[in-house]
């Protein structure tokens, strides 16, 4: 295969800071209302959309490769494929060396330049299809060869022949169906596929996901490569990590739909400073004889939904570093619970009824006693004496069916920062600015 | 030293497709003890969940254990056969082991439900849509709770009822089957998984979980009927890093609560660097090397494995070029299997020898470090030029 | 198109499958029949011998089979008068029957083994050419709707609905009706084979028989109606399958690759969409051949195609005949019916199973 491809460790291509930018996103948004009924859409204004990508700005400069990290449902993937068009996008403006996309005269030009690579092989080729037809689709479309030199159907032979070859594969194989393939050779195929115009710009959605480790490290090695030699520029998207940290230069890792965090990629690793991208480090578990001792503390709770996420910084409700009110002293786990208690309070998720039927059961039946049964069932922690008897009279509201007072009642002493204002800035923590 | 819990000898496994015999699992063999973690580490294809699956008797067709033995320490079972039918007790028992696969199907079943259990990599298709999770917990409860008031009879579902009783329980599941106690203990295995507000999510059904609470819930599933071995087939892969450290965490804290052993099945070599004591690493059905975490990480015989261990990138140092291991898985079809190893046409050391097909070997001069590979024989290697074996 | 894989497949599943091998066999020789029937055929289908003399004997010949050495040998029953009662009694008489007429004939003295090999013409073509035709119409409305989606795909398949809501023979009669005084109602399609024996201009060899080819009718009677309501009919279930697969196949991840590559839409469902579609609208259209066949021979029974050469119309010309005792003249075209419906539907199984890629999938999961 490519094992005549000279071994040397793989570094990026860019000088850092003053690259010129190929392709600039800005303020990029994707809501799907679908599964938004219509009586939805009048009676709500259409709040129930998923936003999937809500305000996503960053550059990606020529020659680099970018890297978009994120847990499944962040959104970065439909980032992907809103810049280019393949999904159109809400919002925001995606341009491509210096031009804007917006307007579609330019995008048959872009679509030359810009390539994509899926996540899965076995998909992102029509089993109908030979590979080399596959791999000449592209050239078929855009008219190749522009220069209208020699027998065309020739010419596009040879191309696809030299593509499957540059890409480790036999050109024999061409004729040769999907099904006939490995994962492996199959990715090695869209990439092949993807040069066919000597793009400038690559996005690879999650490339080596469904490939084993064995064969990953392979298609790494050839996109590499491929790299230096054709100066191409890479937006590298994936939930791995370990991959990420292998091939990309700078890295933007995103949450619930926005951007918390864009840094070169030895300082992420490094030194992180958004909380959602140092509890994401830490989770990674290290191919490594100390793991076992490692303590780690893992982020608690799931993501919340995208049709409502939640107000100011959208990691807030699971952050281990949620910032109290400036008067309030108390310790991160009991502010937590708080937080948390808060949280269920505004969602009304909290079944007063069951307590109450235990408490009426048990021959009691006044307020104070749900409310402390209620107490005993939402806060783990030890609360300071001032701050049990503030969240517990909240609790009473609770009990009383008044979830709006309650609301109130908790949100006046404890409102927070972080659900307050958007948090702003290359670290979108208000711990940093 | 004292007998292991668990001891796999020469497990195989076939599949009988149309396109002819799949070799699945090839002869495998190793040993866990009471209260270890036992990781199976391979890629896709490897044959490492099917293994697993034939641990605890769940190859369904076209699939079948073809051979080998699963020896199983269970003093009070073999005391039993020996009483019960001394002639087959020379077969089957073996001192305080049990050979399970020698077992009558109804013995095997009423130990899969008890002393052995399953976590699966899906957890949403583990659970019926239609009965709350805490219900589907209690039912396994319930089952184990009647083993133990009974522990002679068979354990189904039907034992301790009339017909009657037995029929509309099976018209009306979960009516009258799940007892107060059962439920009470699901929501207690609940709480010990670490979900919050149990109580409120027994209640709940499998489609308001989220993935993460849900493979929470399997592992309280698992745990309901206080099982010996615990095989985790492939648990947090479905599942995101952050919920993964999640269910990570909490299954580690278990495992040092309930001394459970486990048998660990990850294509992730972080997840068994976190939580496995020993490795076994399988390739192409065969389980090519085996030792502790230490012989593999550090001392790695099997070239497969050092692939393996090269090819993965690492989060701490991003500048070493990934050594992948060139071409592809080969195909587990009897007529296209040699006897060989495997390996040997991905191998950068393959030799003529490794053609025929080569024995297990000690390596390290360590018993429990061992390796299907005739580079990991010190004699053998030391017939081979200096810094043969060296990257 | 079809590639190695399928072809293996195919093959696979005829030698498993007994069911496959009948089916083929039996659209093979009915198709055989309707091709060469002029060949086949021992009688010309359409004359009738009744009357006086040696023909009136010919009507209502029961069927027979032939004993060697003997005569061939049929009763009948006839009517017999006492001449000094003057009453008149039924009796059964032995008659001598023609071998060549081993279904029998009709009361009008036609040969039934003959009009079952000309019937097969008309069954067969407006099965093929209704079952196409719908397709040619179902299958672009279906994955236009389903590949754009939205509202076009609500509009499209509301319409669609709608005809699916008509009971189909209800509408197919409605249909002829408005079309059947057009003057396109039947059209005569001349037998090459007839022409070409009168004319003489090929050898005996090739046109054996050929003094006999040269006495059959000249030209087929076909049912233009019928064929056009039939695929009218059922087009919408073509319309249906294409539209639900165009829904899944265009969120492949190969047609996002090609939107990708700036392939226009009608590029999309050409090279992606319709091969990927193929396979069940394949097994559909030999269902619909099948369906077809049975719809088509509703409406002759019913006297609306047109046409008298028909296994439809036959079974409503002996239909008085079952209570009788002449039991073969409908039985005869109502069998070809029956083994023409089960062959293609057979055929049908064996390339739904051969072709359904969830029973062809890779090497078994392991």
């Amino acid at each position: 295969m490519s094992s005549d491809t000279p071994d040397y460790g793989f570094t990026g291509s860019t000088d850092g800071e003053d690259g010129e930018v190929l392709l600039s996103v800005q303020a990029l948004k994707k809501y799907f209302d679908e599964g938004v009924s219509l009586l939805d859409r009048i009676l709500g204004g259409g709040t129930n959309a998923v936003r999937a990508v809500d305000g996503v700005s960053f550059d990606v400069r020529r020659g680099e490769t970018l890297g978009l990290v994120g847990e499944s449902g962040c959104g970065k993937s439909t980032v992907g494929e809103t810049i280019l068009r393949l999904q159109e996008p809400t919002a925001g403006s995606v341009s491509f060396e210096g031009e804007n996309l917006s307007n579609r005269d330019g995008l048959t030009e872009f679509r030359r330049n810009a390539q994509i690579l899926f996540q899965d092989p076995f998909s992102s080729l029509d089993p109908r299809m030979p590979v080399g037809d596959s791999i000449r689709q592209p050239l078929d479309i855009h008219d190749w060869p522009w220069d209208g030199e020699g027998d065309e159907t020739e010419r596009k032979q040879q191309r696809v022949e030299q593509l499957m070859e540059r890409v480790g594969l036999s050109a024999d194989q061409l004729d040769r169906y999907p099904s006939e393939f490995s994962g492996g050779q199959l990715q090695r195929i869209g990439i092949a596929r993807a040069l066919a115009l000597d793009p400038d710009f690559i996005v690879l959605d999650e490339p080596t996901s469904a490939l084993d480790v064995s064969v990953q490290a392979q298609i790494l090695n050839l996109l590499a490569d491929l790299q230096s030699e054709f100066g191409l520029t890479y937006l590298f998207i994936s939930h791995d990590l370990g991959v990420i940290r292998y091939i990309c230069d700078r890295i933007v890792v995103m949450y619930l739909g926005e951007i918390v965090e864009t840094a070169p990629a030895e300082q992420l690793f490094t030194d992180p400073q958004h909380p959602y991208t140092k509890a994401l480090l830490e989770s990674v578990p290290r191919v490594d004889l100390k793991e076992r001792e490692r303590d780690i503390d893992p982020l608690a709770g799931d993501v919340p939904s995208p049709r409502n996420p939640p107000s100011g910084c959208r990691f807030r409700t699971r952050c281990p570093e949620v910032i109290p009110p400036a008067d309030l002293d108390i310790d991160q786990a009991a502010f937590r619970d708080i937080m948390d208690v808060r949280d269920r309070v505004a969602d009304r998720e909290i079944a007063v009824e069951k307590v109450r039927n235990t408490v009426t059961e048990e021959g009691g039946q006044d307020r104070p006693r749900v409310a402390d049964r209620l107490y005993d069932r939402l806060v783990d922690n030890e609360l300071p004496p001032e701050e049990r008897e503030y969240v517990r009279e909240g609790l009473q509201a609770v009990a009383a069916g008044d979830w709006d007072r309650a609301g109130e009642h908790l949100r006046e002493r404890y409102e927070s920062v972080c659900e307050t204002d958007h948090p702003t800035g290359q670290v979108s923590c208000h711990l940093v600015e | 030293m004292a007998e292991p819990l668990l001891r796999v000898e020469n497990l195989s496994t076939r599949f009988f497709t149309e396109e002819g015999q799949v070799n699945a699992v090839e002869g495998v063999s190793f040993e866990v003890e009471q209260g270890e973690v036992f990781g199976i580490v391979g890629e896709s294809g490897s044959g490492k969940s099917v293994t697993a699956l034939s641990l605890v008797d769940l190859v369904e067709s076209p699939g079948r254990v073809t051979d080998g033995s699963v020896w199983f320490r269970k003093p009070d079972l073999a005391e039993r056969i020996r009483e019960d039918d001394p002639e087959a007790a020379t077969e089957a028992v073996d001192g305080e082991m049990v050979d399970i696969r020698q077992l009558d199907e109804n013995e095997r079943r009423a130990l899969r439900g008890t002393d052995f259990a399953m976590i699966f990599q899906d957890p949403t298709s583990s659970f019926n849509p239609s009965i709350t999770v805490g219900t589907q917990i209690a039912e396994a409860v319930e089952v184990q709770r009647r083993a133990e008031a009974n522990p002679r009879t068979l354990r189904s579902r039907t034992q301790g009822f009339g017909l009657m009783k037995f029929l509309t329980t099976s018209m009306v599941p979960t009516v009258d089957y799940v007892s107060e106690e059962s439920r009470e203990r699901a929501v207690e295995l609940l709480d010990t998984v670490g979900i919050p507000d149990p109580a409120e999510r027994a209640t709940e059904y499998p489609y308001q979980f989220s993935g993460g609470m849900l493979q929470r819930a399997m592992i309280a599933q698992a745990l309901a009927s206080e099982p010996s071995v615990l095989v985790a087939d492939e648990p947090t892969t479905a599942l995101d890093v952050t919920i993964q450290a999640q269910i990570l965490n909490t299954m580690a804290d278990l495992q040092e609560e309930y001394g459970m052993t486990t048998v660990l099945i990850t294509h992730n070599l972080g997840v068994i660097a976190r939580m496995c004591d020993q490795v076994g690493v399988m390739y192409a059905g065969e389980l090519v090397e085996r030792g502790t975490l230490g012989d593999l990480f550090e001392r790695p015989t099997h070239p497969y494995t050092k692939g393996l261990l090269g090819s993965s990138p690492s989060l701490e140092d991003a500048t070493k070029r990934l050594q992948p291991i060139e071409g592809n898985v080969p195909s587990l079809l009897d007529e296209e299997m040699e006897d060989r190893c495997y390996f040997a046409d991905r191998c950068p050391k393959a030799m003529e020898d490794c053609l025929q097909d080569p024995p297990e070997f000690d390596a390290d001069g360590s018993q429990h470090h061992r390796a299907k590979c005739y580079l990991a024989d010190h004699g053998y290697e030391s017939a081979l030029p200096e810094g043969y074996f060296d990257e | 198109m079809i590639s190695d894989r399928v072809k293996a497949s195919l093959k696979r599943e005829f030698y498993q499958s007994r069911a496959a091998q009948v089916g083929l066999a039996l659209v093979v020789i009915i198709t055989l029949m309707a091709v060469f029937a002029p060949m086949i055929a021992p009688h010309d289908p359409t004359t009738q011998r009744v009357g006086t003399g040696d023909t009136a004997e010919l009507t209502d010949l029961p069927p027979i089979s032939p004993v060697p050495g003997h005569e061939f040998v049929g009763t009948r029953e006839q009517s017999i008068v006492n001449e000094t009662t003057g009453e008149f009694r039924n009796v059964q008489v032995e008659v001598p029957a023609n071998a060549s007429h081993p279904l029998g004939t009709n009361e009008r003295g036609q040969d039934i083994l003959s009009r079952v090999i000309y019937g097969a013409r008309v069954s067969m073509l407006v099965g093929i050419l209704g079952a196409a035709l719908a397709a040619i119409v179902g299958v672009p409305y279906g994955l236009v709707a389903g590949y754009f989606g939205g509202r076009l795909d609500d509009g499209l398949m509301r319409i669609g609905d709608v005809m699916l809501a008509f009971p189909s023979l209800v509408l197919a009669i409605a249909l002829i009706g408005v079309f059947r005084d057009s003057g396109f109602h039947t059209t005569d399609l001349p037998d090459p084979f007839v022409a070409a024996a009168q004319a003489d201009a090929i050898p005996n060899i090739l046109i054996p028989r050929s003094g006999h080819v040269a006495t059959m009718p000249e030209a087929t009677t076909f049912p233009v109606t019928v064929t056009l309501v039939v695929a009218l009919v059922n087009w919408v279930w073509f319309a249906r399958i294409a539209r639900g697969e165009a829904l899944s196949i265009r969120a492949e991840e190969y047609v996002t690759a090609a939107r990708g590559l700036g392939a226009s839409n009608t590029t999309i469902l050409r090279q992606h969409i319709l091969p990927n579609a193929i396979t069940p609208i394949i097994v559909l259209a030999t269902i619909q051949v099948a369906f077809i066949i049975l719809l088509e021979a509703s409406l002759s029974f019913l006297g609306f195609s047109g046409t008298n050469l028909t296994w439809g119309a036959d079974i409503q010309q002996g239909r008085n005949g079952l209570s009788s005792g002449k039991w073969w003249v409908s039985t005869m075209p109502g069998l070809a019916i029956v083994l023409a419906v089960v062959g293609v539907n057979l055929l049908g199984d064996w390339l739904r199973d051969a072709l359904d890629p969830g029973i062809q999938g890779e090497s078994g999961g392991v």
